[in-house]
């Protein structure tokens, strides 16, 4: 009798240790976690891809949307955002951005009708802002979304080759990347109604921004590169904006016109800024007010990002553009710990 | 309307596997045909296969869309009518020499030629060498040449011909030739005209579930006149005028990676060439100059990009051929070349200017069972001297088989577009170089009433300092970085039966190329070893007729294994296989003679691509006629 009762109670005991473990182990899929990478792929004709890192396994999964779908993503890939559970990819020449399932790629939905769409972001889970160049790359615009219906609903012009945005409260900064003319401004949108409510003057071509400890905006600008009369080019800046009054504290000039600053990414902390500058990692700390031009590791990198998890820096090397990137990644101060291939002209990057 | 020949009547040669010479040719000064004495009398040692008169249907056809079907060259096709260019012998777009009537139209801009825009009308010869060399015919010829030849022709009174086709996608095209002839003198003027809606449908292997779609943005135009006019002084001296002009509207057609194109392409081309022609007892003497303007429009409305450009190129040769005695002759000459370019990414209006002094010898064994060429280049390239290249190509009879070996240099000197383009132009480039070795055997049979030839080839090639234009941190920038191996196995196979009017023939080319990347740069390096992009392995053709009376049906045949698409050799497509049928019915009258066709392109409806993302169409038809 006792021992009926014992078994009893081990097995109600054991199923419900099985019951409570379940949902647990279930995986929502393969990409729940980890980083994606966006290839751009080949120029001209071919497709664009995303690469899979799982930072726990250590393994990389190529073109997995692809490998979901059975098709091709399409020309171009710019880049990929993760938000309220979906993918979106950005395709560039495509003019389109594809949805799909955040945790097993499997294809949701399509938005077309953008001319040379940049990036995403996400407001709320009904809303979303693009960026693109626009019509001739001097018309840049940002489009709002309706993520419940997959549709455009409004656009916003802003300055030359909307670029990257981040957002501080209710509001959006876009850096106007000049695209395939010049500019000199980050545009800053209201998003409680889709106003721009003022357009700071930075320096010549700003291409990335970042938010730091202390909540100021620091906006990476590349400068021109005139490729006629190489005088006429201008020296890229890194600037750095009150975002309460919108006026601009610092600006700090590089000191060459041949070279071009790029990709300002920020660590965890919120204290040192890391960009490319001639295909290497520099970085600055956000307490210094001269620029500082210190080197985080040499190579020849295309593009860059941060990783908040891990706080690692991971940088692309697009190699001969014709064939599989690597992506490197490093500690802050630049130890190198591993690398991985992926697809070709690995370009950004989405941490998860 | 007297004799013409359009699409030749019969189907002997169907493809002549001519090796230069035939080892017992006689010397008989004045019927040597002044035009190709290069080819015919100095080129030992290559294989040589002119146009197939059956296969190619003149006029309706460019040079790239038959290419494939000549031999074993890869031609890299955008779509029908779009830009093409060809891979012989695992090299480059930019390695294949295009002569038209000797002269090299390879432009100086980017060092490729549009094959698609290169029509062959009925009085025109089409050759394909292949194999480079560069002392016989310049730079650009590294992995063979192309040759578009029109000679005059006397004594023939007055010919009309017209022409006229239809086909799938509104695809028409038309033309007419007018030629008078006498003993002395010798006009020939062909108008020809193609145009097409080219809405073709394929499958998006690009788009979910593989949709049946239709080409858009795919529609182009072209018209061109072709005159000759020469003229005999005495019985010794004669001047040949020939003029060219093109012009083409083409639009650039989507590729499947994105959604629409609304961009579009205009070409303009002149040629005006001059010959003088001596002969005299022992030798043959011969000045040509030709100038060739070409320009180019590119518009792209949804990158707001209207980019013009034009170049011009003046060349000029002297050469003669010597007749020493009955085995040994002599040709040597010199070339002198002018390009000038305008285009908005050029800082200035660059010129080049080339001299060249160039000279072969050829010996004749006494029982003529063996021959020999040894030829050798000197070019100053912008006043500088570029290496001297040389070449020797020997033919034999040996255990009742014919012998053919080659080793010749060769090169390509810098575009503009390599040198001078902003950003990344590099005016410190060298000429590409390389050397090519080649060994051969062929024999002519016959079994019963079959006649029969096969061929087979074993070839090496190197390319050194070839010209890569590679990511240098803001920009591209062009460098003598690459260096390529290739080498690769040439068979063919020709049996044809003929009885009375009827009979078949059956022709069969393959190739082997194996083509690697030797040195790359820095930043390539997991591309070491591994086969060249857009170069197959296996690529050959197939080409099968069958003549009953005036009633030939002929199918034809190309097959290329897998394409590589990334250096690294991680992506490809997929190999593919494409038919043709065609009939042609032959009429001939008193004095009219033609031919009526009807032809089935891509009979097994294959979708496929020969450039990533380009999708070709599936099946097609044409029909017309020529007379």
């Amino acid at each position: 009798m006792t021992k009926r009762v014992l078994n009893t109670v081990a097995v109600v005991f054991l199923l419900g240790f099985l019951a409570c473990e379940d949902p647990v182990i279930e995986p929502k899929g393969a990409y729940e976690t980890g980083v994606f990478i966006s290839n751009e792929g080949p120029f001209q004709n071919g497709s664009g891809t995303i690469s899979h890192y799982d930072r726990d396994s250590n393994k990389v999964a190529n073109e997995i949307f692809q490998s979901v779908n059975a098709r091709p993503l399409g020309n171009i890939v710019q880049s990929i955002a993760v938000y309220a559970d979906k993918a979106y990819i950005v395709v560039n020449n495509a003019g389109k951005i594809e949805i799909a399932n955040g945790d097993t790629f499997e294809e949701d939905n399509v938005i077309t009708g953008f001319t040379m769409p940049r990036y995403f972001h996400g407001l709320n889970p009904g809303k979303a802002y693009v960026s693109q160049w626009g019509e001739n790359g001097v018309n840049g615009q940002i489009f709002v979304l309706d993520l419940a219906t997959h549709t455009i609903t409004d656009s916003i012009d802003v300055g030359n080759g909307a670029g990257r945005m981040i957002q501080l409260s209710n509001f959006v900064y876009v850096a106007n990347s000049g695209g395939f003319g010049t500019d000199s401004t980050v545009s800053v949108i209201n998003i409680t109604n889709d106003f721009v409510e003022e357009t700071i003057m930075v320096g010549d071509n700003p291409n990335s921004l970042q938010v730091d400890v202390e909540g100021n905006i620091w906006v990476l600008c590349g400068g021109v590169n005139d490729w006629f009369t190489p005088s006429n080019s201008t020296a890229g800046k890194l600037v750095k904006i009150d975002p309460s009054t919108n006026a601009v504290l610092l600006e700090l000039e590089f000191p060459s016109i041949d070279f071009h600053p790029s990709n300002l990414v920020i660590n965890e902390s919120g204290t040192r800024l890391f960009y490319l500058y001639q295909g290497k990692i520099y970085n600055q700390r956000t307490d210094i007010q001269t620029l500082s031009l210190e080197l985080t590791a040499d190579g020849s990198f295309y593009g860059l990002g941060y990783d908040l998890v891990d706080r690692l820096i991971y940088a692309s090397d697009a190699g001969d553009f014709q064939s599989e990137g690597t992506v490197h990644r490093f500690q802050e101060d630049g130890t190198d710990v591993g690398s991985f291939s992926v697809g070709i002209i690995p370009g950004n990057f989405e941490f998860k | 309307m007297t004799h013409r020949i359009y699409v030749l009547l019969i189907i002997v040669n169907i493809c002549h596997l001519a090796h230069s010479q035939t080892l017992d040719t006689v010397l008989r000064v004045q019927e040597i045909t002044v035009q190709s004495t290069r080819l015919a009398q100095f080129s030992n040692g290559s294989i040589i296969v002119k146009s197939d008169s059956t296969v190619l249907l003149r006029g309706r056809q460019t040079v790239g869309e038959i290419l494939p079907y000549l031999g074993n060259s890869f031609v890299k096709s955008y779509g029908l009518g779009s830009l093409a260019t060809v891979s012989m012998r695992g090299a480059g777009a930019s390695h294949t020499a295009i002569l038209w009537n000797g002269f090299n139209l390879q432009s100086p801009m980017n060092g490729q030629f549009d094959l698609n825009l290169l029509g062959v009308t009925p009085s025109e010869n089409l050759t394909v060498v292949y194999g480079g060399e560069g002392a016989l015919w310049g730079s650009g010829a590294i992995g063979g040449a192309i040759l578009l030849d029109q000679k005059p022709t006397f004594a023939k009174g007055f010919n009309l011909g017209v022409r006229g086709s239809g086909g799938s996608f509104d695809n028409f095209s038309g033309g007419l030739d007018l030629m008078w002839s006498d003993d002395k003198q010798s006009h020939q003027i062909s108008l020809q005209y193609r145009e097409a809606e080219n809405d073709f449908r394929y499958a998006n292997l690009y788009k979910y579930g593989f949709p049946i779609e239709r080409q858009t943005n795919a529609r182009f135009g072209q018209r061109s006149l072709n005159q000759l006019h020469s003229i005999k002084i005495g019985s010794r001296q004669k001047i040949t005028l020939r003029h060219f002009y093109q012009d083409s509207y083409r639009q650039i057609p989507p590729s499947l990676s994105v959604e629409n194109s609304v961009a579009f392409q205009e070409d303009e081309s002149h040629r005006i060439a001059l010959v003088w022609e001596l002969i005299q007892n022992k030798s043959i003497f011969k000045v040509r100059s030709g100038w060739f303007r070409d320009e180019f429009v590119f518009g792209d409305e949804n990158i707001g990009l209207r980019a013009e450009s034009q170049s011009v190129m003046w060349i000029s040769e002297a050469e003669q051929t010597y007749f020493i005695n009955r085995q040994n002759r002599l040709h040597w000459g010199v070339h002198h070349q002018l390009n000038q370019a305008e285009a908005a990414n050029y800082t200035h209006l660059p010129t080049q200017q080339r001299i060249a002094a160039f000279a072969a010898y050829r010996y004749s064994f006494k029982n003529n069972k063996a021959n020999m060429v040894a030829s050798v280049r000197q070019e100053l390239l912008d006043g500088k001297v570029i290496p001297t290249m040389p070449s020797l190509g020997i033919e034999m009879m040996w255990l009742h088989l014919k012998w053919r070996g080659k080793v010749a240099r060769t090169y390509r000197v810098p575009t503009f577009n390599d040198l001078y383009w902003q950003p990344g132009g590099n005016p410190d480039l060298k000429p590409e170089q390389g050397w090519t070795q080649e060994l051969g055997v062929n024999e002519d049979f016959k079994i019963k009433t079959i006649h029969g030839k096969w061929s087979a080839t074993a070839f090496s090639s190197q390319i050194n300092d070839w010209i890569l234009w590679s990511p240098n941190g803001n920009f591209w920038s062009a460098d003598n970085v690459l260096a390529v191996w290739s080498r690769g196995v040439e068979g063919s196979v020709v049996l044809d039966r003929k009885y009375n009017k009827s009979g078949w023939s059956l022709q069969w080319n393959h190739g082997f190329t194996k083509s690697t990347y030797e040195e790359v740069a820095p930043n390539a390096g997991s591309s070491i070893g591994k086969q060249l992009v857009y170069v197959p392995l296996h690529n050959g053709s197939v080409i099968i007729n069958y003549q009953i009376a005036d009633f030939r049906l002929q199918y034809t045949h190309q097959y290329t294994s897998k394409i590589f698409t990334t250096t690294s050799n991680s992506s490809f497509l997929e190999g593919y296989q494409v038919g043709n049928i065609l009939v042609n019915y032959h009429l001939k009258q008193k004095k009219v003679e033609g031919n009526i066709f009807f032809k089935i392109n891509n009979i097994w409806n294959v979708d496929y691509q020969v450039i990533d993302a380009r999708p070709m169409p599936r099946t097609y038809f044409d029909i017309g006629f020529n007379f």
